[in-house]
């Protein structure tokens, strides 16, 4: 009987559809469906509400830079510089899931890497006048959700970063360093936005800044030899966020690491910008560059803030805690 | 007030039975996922978005009843383009030679085993469209079916079908000639 005997063949089949049987009664996929079907609850029941507008703070006159400086720095961090590679392939979500999980392994390893930042402000949103409006750029390392950035705005420059505990900082001159005191979660809406985006940490970003985002591929393409992934986040049906529109992830195939990302920003709803995050170098700088007493002088004066909005029952957290290094 | 609460029944009677109706695919489609692209993670995410997609249109078609190959179909396409897209890294457990048969007598679990290990080996050795052929159609869909979720013609399917079955029964000759069925 030779390889094409029907017989043959018909017993393939049997064998194939034995072992696919017996794969399925195998295999646990009570933690899929469960997956499954969360999310899709989650689609149909959830209340689509956009993100409350934050209220109003009205912080004291000492807390005023700190917070000016840490929102300078979220407008300035956001991102980008369009940046369009070939599309060739069908979209897939499917694959931008498989794509941004390689992302978050190679993500995931001890290495830094060094972004430049730039942001392109709308010229509806920027009208030329407020400095703080304005276009920027900013040089970023990162690594895992430590991060610290040298920002460039109109003339003021400004370091700010996050070090290994979380604690965020920033400081305006060697002479002087300020941490914010607050968990990461107590931050204001913007600070705590800039932070996840700004520390590259998948999967925060994914998990938490893309959460009501569409993920869909486009890739690979080749750009300037390299061949990439094009992985872009769109606000899904029905939902809104207050920041972001939309966003697209460059990744290079081969090491999956991120080459640039954009953000396209929003603010009360219209177009506020564009913020282009990309990598321009990869290194191993050390845990202390990202920490406050790498960036400034011994002696400096170090002051503490509180970014959290004060409530009625407490008394504002008005003067910082000075100390010195 | 009547309306809204039939509305809400029905809403809830739907969901429930669409619950039942992932619960019961889910492990068939999964199993078939990990036979194409041979990793557990990516065939779980590309099933989870394959769900995502149809029931997302929901309203549109009648899960209950043509459901399946909608979802086998999406997992075919989504696990094709997946494969084309990465490398064809196949793992060095799957690249065997030709099964063979033990000389001694072995106890029946263990010849079982064999035998699904060497139908494992034997399916992940197939060009992934010819896997997806023959493994669509021992799940009981007809050529016609295969050829329209692949979208490719009624002939172009059994050739990949043929060569498929081919191959593999020359990979499986031991276990085919020691029980054909």
């Amino acid at each position: 009987m030779n390889d094409s005997h029907p017989d043959k063949l018909e017993a393939v089949d049997h064998l194939v559809a034995r072992y696919l049987h017996r794969q399925a009664e195998q295999i646990d996929a009570t933690r899929l469906a469960a997956r499954v079907r969360a999310q899709w609850l989650s689609s149909t029941t959830e209340p689509q509400m956009s993100t409350p507008p934050t209220k109003e703070r009205s912080p004291a006159p000492s807390r005023r830079w700190a917070q000016r400086a840490a929102w300078a720095v979220a407008t300035t961090l956001l991102l980008f510089a369009g940046f369009i590679g070939g599309r060739h392939l069908a979209s897939s979500s499917a694959s931008a899931a498989v794509i941004l999980r390689d992302v978050h392994s190679a993500h995931l390893q001890d290495v830094d890497r060094c972004y430049r930042v730039q942001f392109a402000p709308d010229p509806k949103y920027w009208d030329g006048k407020n400095q703080f409006k304005g276009p920027s750029e900013s040089v970023l390392w990162t690594r895992g959700d430590r991060f610290w950035a040298d920002v460039q705005i109109a003339k003021i420059r400004l370091l700010i970063g996050r070090d290994e505990e979380g604690t965020l900082w920033a400081s305006p001159s060697p002479s002087k360093g300020i941490r914010f005191t607050d968990r990461l979660s107590d931050l204001p809406e913007e600070v705590e936005f800039a932070c996840r985006v700004n520390s590259m940490s998948l999967p925060a970003l994914v998990e938490d800044v893309l959460a009501d985002f569409d993920l869909r591929s486009h890739g690979p393409s080749s750009h300037a030899g390299a061949a990439t992934n094009l992985v872009w986040a769109n606000l899904k049906p029905g939902r809104s966020h207050r920041l972001l529109s939309t966003a697209l992830l460059e990744i290079d195939a081969r090491s999956d690491v991120i080459m640039r990302l954009v953000l396209w920003t929003i603010d009360e709803g219209e177009p506020k910008g564009t913020i282009t995050f990309t990598l321009i170098d990869s290194d191993t700088i050390g845990d202390a560059q990202y920490r406050l007493e790498a960036h400034v002088d011994a002696g400096a004066t170090i002051e503490r803030h509180d970014l959290t909005r004060p409530t009625p029952a407490s008394p504002p957290a008005a003067s910082p805690t000075n100390g010195k290094l | 007030m009547e309306a809204d609460l039939a509305e809400t029944t029905q809403s809830k009677s739907d969901r429930d039975a669409l619950n039942s109706w992932v619960s019961e695919t889910c492990p068939a489609a999964l199993a078939y996922a990990i036979s194409l692209v041979h990793d557990v993670g990516t065939a779980e995410d590309l099933v989870h978005d394959c769900y995502g997609r149809l029931l997302e249109k929901a309203d549109q078609y009648d899960l209950l009843q043509d459901g399946r190959p909608l979802l086998f179909k999406a997992i075919t396409n989504a696990c094709i383009n997946w494969t084309r897209r990465k490398s064809p890294v196949v793992g060095l457990d799957r690249v065997a030679p030709p099964a063979t048969r033990r000389d001694s007598a072995p106890e029946h679990a263990l010849m079982y085993r064999e035998l699904e290990e060497a139908i494992g080996v034997a399916l992940a050795e197939l060009e992934v469209q010819q896997r997806a052929v023959v493994e669509l159609q021992a799940l009981g869909h007809s050529l016609v079916e295969v050829a329209e979720m692949l979208e490719l013609s009624q002939s172009n399917t059994r050739v990949l079908l043929h060569r498929a079955r081919k191959q593999l029964a020359r990979r499986l000759q031991p276990f085919l000639e020691e029980n054909p069925k």
